[in-house]
């Protein structure tokens, strides 16, 4: 018994400090990737029409 | 031969991110599980388990800075566009390391002394990194063109170099509430067996997250570049 509510402690403590960082981490992770993803089609769109020099 | 330049090294870092991924995951599985199953300290209780985000954190804030430095100084030396791309990617990461520092520290610093902050000189000096990394990256943000921003936020960059020294022997120079060194430290680590383990695994966890988000920065950034440039010769 004293075991489990040791380690639901730890499982608690380790959840709301490390929820921090976890959450800190996708918010970056999806910024980072957002930005990424706009540009990328910005590029796709310029490359779309962009007149080809086949004749 | 291989030739340095932002579409190259872009190119490179594009074919390892979904590796990186991967090797994030393993690591963060890894880590969180040794984490909760660890024992806690006789004397701080569950408190000392931040340590294994804290530490690594503050290790990553120093060394990115010392990267963003030495590439700012060959920057200005060689005035190659590569370096300033790498300092502008690793800017925002080393800030938001150098505040995940502070604020892990804080809570650290509230469960054992009483209190979230002192005006202790590893603290301060912690502070003042942070303060030096937010500078660096608004001045990369606040010129219209980027060789403007990328000369300014670089001087900045070498002399906030000063500031490392500073920052890791604080504990050392001055009397300070704060730890002394328990790794990096003459005479080897004070942390015995599996709460090394433990930590050095967490930091290879977020060492590896935080080069998956500069590779991912850093190819945006080349790729924004590509696009101007497009733009410009279409016009």
């Amino acid at each position: 018994m004293k075991e489990r509510s040791y380690l639901m402690n730890s499982l608690y403590f380790v959840l709301i400090c490390y929820g921090f960082f976890i959450i800190l981490a996708a918010v970056t992770t999806i910024i980072i990737m957002n930005s990424k993803k706009s540009v990328l089609n910005k590029i796709s769109e310029i490359s779309k029409n962009q007149p080809t020099d086949k004749k | 031969m291989i030739v340095l330049n932002p579409k190259t090294l872009s190119n490179f870092f594009d074919n390892y991110k979904r590796l990186l991924f991967l090797l994030f995951l393993a690591f963060s599985i890894i880590s969180l599980g040794m984490i909760i199953f660890i024992d806690n300290d006789y004397y701080q209780g569950v408190s000392f388990k931040i340590m294994f985000i804290h530490v690594p954190a503050a290790w990553l804030s120093l060394m990115l800075f010392g990267i963003i430095g030495t590439v700012s100084i060959i920057g200005l030396v060689f005035k190659s566009p590569t370096s300033f791309i790498i300092a502008r990617a690793i800017s925002p990461i080393g800030l938001l390391m150098s505040i995940t520092v502070l604020v892990t520290g804080s809570i650290w610093g509230y469960l054992t002394w009483g209190t979230f902050w002192v005006w202790d000189a590893r603290l301060t000096s912690m502070l003042i990194l942070t303060f030096i990394y937010l500078g660096h990256f608004i001045l990369l943000n606040s010129f219209e063109h980027f060789q403007k921003s990328d000369f300014a936020a670089s001087i900045l960059a070498v002399i906030g170099l000063v500031n490392l020294p500073v920052v890791k022997f604080s504990v050392n120079w001055w009397t300070t509430l704060h730890q002394g060194a328990s790794v990096f430290k003459i005479g080897g680590p004070s942390l015995s067996g599996i709460y090394l383990t433990t930590l050095m695994i967490s930091f290879f966890c977020i060492l590896i997250l935080c080069l998956y988000w500069i590779i991912n920065i850093f190819v945006t950034i080349t790729e924004t570049r590509r696009y101007e440039r497009k733009k410009l010769f279409n016009e």
